[in-house]
């Protein structure tokens, strides 16, 4: 069960404006991982993310998920992956604002045709310390309970990566506490692979494994 | 997923009210001219088969002119009383019977259209038995809504006056007949002052089938026309049915300008929610998910004003008759409803949130998932 980079390159624009975001990179997360990947900004990292999540495509090189190649697949196959095996967590929530946090965590559920959608979403959220603000509108919760409501969100579907783009970038450090505890719980007692992008050494410092990116090269 | 679609327009309730708005006033408007010309299709139908008469045959010239007065209880141009015992003695010619019709005024309350004629209208019409047609017979309307009984004097008065005894009230029809008054032919001569004139003649036949050539002996008799009723009919059917199209061409433009309404919205909508495309992306929505929110949306828009316009439509239609009586040549009507309208306002507006939110979310389903969510 991992997900592999193997010689990814991703190229942005063209010509005299073309940017090389990532360069050759090689990169493997196995099951129960627990990976930081640190660096300055514009490094890629959260291109790095977006390619290890199926959201994005390298211009060069392959992306396994599971041992299946995935620069072929449709969007089909390419949104089933995401659907049953990939949680994203972004620094800006990307929380739907026309949506509570219960219905916020439902989405998932939704696209993947559950049937009892609000009953596995209140569990999460009340996992995650929210079962009292199933019905309060993302701008009426702080920023931790943002966070809190995507990790749930990322959940939903049971994933077995879980990957985070600057999951803490926002939060007071009491809030940025419990996101880390509650990623390292989901680590550790429930085996999902759990990527952290972040530029700060101590978010960096609690995960197993550290991987430094510099100009789109891992170093 | 509905729920998905309910969110998002709960959360833009202002936009998502003034966008049907757009669509339900092209759908009331069509509604309500449907229901319109309905009613009034079901009504000159209906005076086709009460007015009795086969043929009429009335004075030569401006034959659409004539047979609309004689609907409107006006009748345009006399003929001698003499052509009458010509048209009786024609081949396959049942019963004919000549009218003098105008309009006089009753009581010194009301104008209504006063109807001369001979004892055979009794037979044409199925009234039923009348032993000596020597007073007036009134229409369910001027009888009842006027509190007018059999044995009651009438004044009627135009060039001349006459006084009447009510000898039979009708039936109601449900036609502009409920509003006549019938009285002996010489009577309506006298009170208007033509004697020795009629208006027009009423024919039945013997044989409905030699329609052709009874038209045809008929309208040898000098100065006459003598028009097959289906016919005449079928002619201001045809008219009406001109004004009707031209009117729901006008109305389909209407229609067109709030499916633009639709399609501006939902196009709004994708740029606006982009991010949230990309997040449903993330979570595993394919193209197809997101194109069907789209769509759906669009149609649920669009059939919700279906029935907000639908209700404007018959809201109208039960305010309108008191401010403009619905009447075409003369004949009243009432609005129509039926189920086949109602379809078509459904099939259309079905048709509408359909063609409007292909482009949107066609738009939207092709949206990279990191583009959509970097919000660009």
């Amino acid at each position: 069960m991992t997900i592999e980079l193997r010689d990814v390159s991703k190229q942005y624009g063209g010509g005299s404006v073309a940017f090389l975001a990532l360069r050759d990179v090689n990169l493997v997360l196995n099951e129960g991982d627990f990976i930081s990947v640190v660096g300055p900004s514009g490094s890629g990292k959260t291109t790095l993310l977006n390619i290890m999540g199926c959201l994005d495509v390298p211009t060069t090189g392959t992306v396994l998920v599971d041992g299946q190649p995935t620069e072929k697949l449709g969007d089909f196959e390419l949104s089933k992956i995401r659907k049953e095996k990939i949680g994203f967590v972004f620094q800006d929530y990307y929380l739907n604002d026309s949506m509570n946090a219960l219905q916020n965590v439902m989405l998932p559920l939704e696209f993947r045709g559950r049937s009892n959608k609000k009953e596995v979403a209140a569990k999460l959220l009340e996992s995650v310390g929210l079962g009292d603000k199933l019905h309060n509108f993302p701008t009426e919760l702080s920023g931790g309970e943002r966070q809190r409501v995507v990790i749930a969100r990322a959940m939903a579907n049971k994933p077995k990566y879980l990957l985070t783009d600057e999951p803490t970038g926002n939060l007071d450090s009491v809030s940025s506490k419990k996101i880390l505890d509650l990623l390292r719980e989901l680590n550790s007692e429930r085996d999902v692979s759990v990527v952290i992008i972040t530029h700060d050494k101590d978010v960096a410092s609690i995960t197993k494994k550290q991987i430094k990116i510099v100009d789109g090269m891992v170093v | 997923m509905w729920w998905i679609i309910y969110a998002y327009l709960k959360r833009r309730k202002i936009r998502v009210f003034l966008t049907m708005l757009g669509v339900a006033v092209g759908v009331a408007t069509l509604f309500t001219i449907l229901s319109m010309s309905g009613g009034i299709d079901l009504s000159i139908n209906q005076q086709m088969q009460d007015v009795g008469a086969q043929i009429f045959v009335i004075p030569f010239g401006h034959r659409h002119h004539k047979i609309m007065g004689l609907l409107d209880g006006e009748a345009v141009g006399t003929m001698p009383s003499s052509v009458h015992p010509q048209v009786k003695g024609v081949d396959n010619v049942k019963l004919a019977v000549p009218i003098f019709l105008k309009k006089a005024e009753m009581n010194q309350l009301t104008v209504l259209p006063v109807m001369g004629t001979t004892k055979e209208m009794a037979e044409l019409k199925q009234w039923g038995y009348i032993e000596d047609f020597d007073g007036a017979v009134l229409g369910s309307f001027e009888s009842i809504g006027r509190g007018i009984l059999e044995g009651d004097v009438i004044l009627l008065e135009s060039q001349h006056s006459i006084e009447l005894k009510v000898i039979k009230t009708l039936e109601e029809t449900g036609t502009h007949e409920d509003h006549y008054v019938f009285i002996p032919l010489t009577s309506a001569q006298e009170l208007f002052g033509e004697e020795g004139n009629i208006s027009a003649i009423f024919v039945t036949m013997e044989d409905p089938e030699k329609a052709a050539e009874t038209v045809t002996a008929l309208n040898q008799i000098e100065n006459v026309d003598a028009v097959y009723a289906h016919d005449a009919f079928q002619e201001i059917l045809d008219t009406f049915s001109t004004t009707k199209a031209n009117m729901i061409l006008i109305t389909g433009i209407a229609i067109v300008a709030g499916a633009f309404t639709t399609i501006n919205t939902m196009t709004m909508a994708v740029y606006e929610r982009k991010k949230d495309i990309g997040l449903s992306r993330a979570v595993g929505a394919t193209q197809m998910d997101i194109f069907t929110l789209f769509m759906v949306e669009s149609i649920l828009l669009s059939i919700v004003a279906c029935i907000i316009g639908i209700l404007i439509g018959y809201a109208f239609l039960n305010i309108y008759p008191f401010i403009v009586p619905l009447s075409i040549g003369g004949i009243q009507s009432s609005p129509y409803y039926s189920l086949h309208n109602v379809l078509l306002c459904f099939i259309i507006a079905y048709g509408v949130g359909t063609i409007s939110g292909i482009y949107p979310a066609i738009s939207a389903a092709r949206l990279a998932p990191i583009d959509a969510l970097r919000g660009l």
